[in-house]
């Protein structure tokens, strides 16, 4: 749905409803759903790398203050893969929509 | 739609072919029947009665398949006839925010139902490898303290002490992912119904998702 709004101006407010919702008010939730963020976080980074910068432009103030947000998270997160069979989803996934945002 | 149920009379007891065209009365093929039906307004009376179902909370598996089975047979009809896209397009603003308030009743319903549980899919499966690999763990330091023979039987041991256990958690974990995956296909389903039957062709109809109420809710019980 996000890509059917990409690059039309008619629908940039409801692009921007959806981003607003999907990045402010979903990705903190994210944080403690560890079990059952990934599918969240990939198809995040999907929609996300689909967009064009034009999509973005109105919620640059979010953005911004989402990637200190997500960077400072990602610095304060205790290490939580204690060996190599243990993946923490809640950084990798914060990891990859700070790349895509960046 | 007098004459859609009518069956023949006469012997029915012959092949499943003529049991099929017995079922279809004076109609030629499913084709033609499902025509009439379109004709005769069905399709319209389908679509109202997604749209005006009085669904305040889902709250079993009966009132999924009830939806499932209505968006089926919309499909099915849609197939018939293209011209059709119009009449749902007519109702674009009803059929979409009764989608939207669909997937927001099945998400809460999935998580009164891992409520009910007292554990998410993802928990079970977590513990099911732990429980697989604490086992491995064990087996190996059990048979680097055990001679060759001692191996073997050790070995033979504990393969019949965690079949059990392993099948138990195998059966209700895989009732579980068949579950989940009749909730996603449902979920799937509904999507797909907006995405090709509104939003594909009017675009400006996305602007629909707006308006819904509850919108931050909807989004996070379905995404997570």
């Amino acid at each position: 749905m996000l890509a059917r709004c990409s690059g039309e101006p008619a629908l940039q407010p409801t692009m921007t409803a959806l981003l607003q919702v999907l990045l402010t008010k979903v990705l903190p939730e994210a944080h403690n759903q560890e079990r059952r963020c990934a599918e969240y976080f990939e198809q995040l980074q999907l929609a996300l790398e689909e967009l064009k910068a034009s999509d973005l432009a109105p919620l640059e103030q979010d953005l911004w203050q989402l990637v200190q947000g997500l960077a400072a998270d990602i610095e304060a997160r205790e290490t939580r893969e204690v060996d190599t069979k243990v993946e923490d989803r809640v950084l990798v996934g914060m990891m990859t929509v700070l790349r895509v945002l960046l | 739609m007098e004459g859609l149920n009518t069956r023949k009379q006469g012997d029915r007891a012959g092949k499943g072919q003529d049991q099929a065209n017995s079922a279809l009365g004076d109609f030629e093929d499913l084709t033609a029947w499902k025509r009439r039906f379109i004709e005769l307004g069905g399709v319209g009376h389908l679509l109202d009665t997604l749209v005006g179902l009085q669904i305040e909370a889902i709250d079993s598996r009966l009132t999924l398949r009830c939806i499932e089975s209505l968006l089926a047979a919309l499909l099915d009809f849609m197939r018939v006839d293209q011209a059709l896209y119009g009449e749902i397009l007519q109702k674009k603003e009803p059929v979409v925010l009764t989608c939207m308030r669909y997937l927001h009743l099945i998400g809460l319903y999935g998580l009164q139902v891992e409520r009910a549980r007292g554990e998410a899919v993802e928990g079970i499966q977590a513990k099911r490898t732990a429980k697989r690999l604490a086992k491995q763990k064990m087996r190996q330091l059990q048979m680097a303290s055990l001679g060759n023979q001692g191996r073997r039987r050790g070995a033979a041991e504990n393969d019949k002490d965690s079949d059990g256990d392993e099948d138990e958690s195998a059966e209700q974990l895989n009732q579980l992912v068949q579950e989940f995956g009749e909730v996603c296909s449902i979920v799937a389903q509904l999507f797909s119904f907006m995405d090709r039957f509104v939003f594909e062709q009017d675009k400006g109809a996305l602007r629909i998702l707006e308006q819904y109420p509850n919108l931050q809710e909807m989004v996070t019980v379905l995404v997570l």
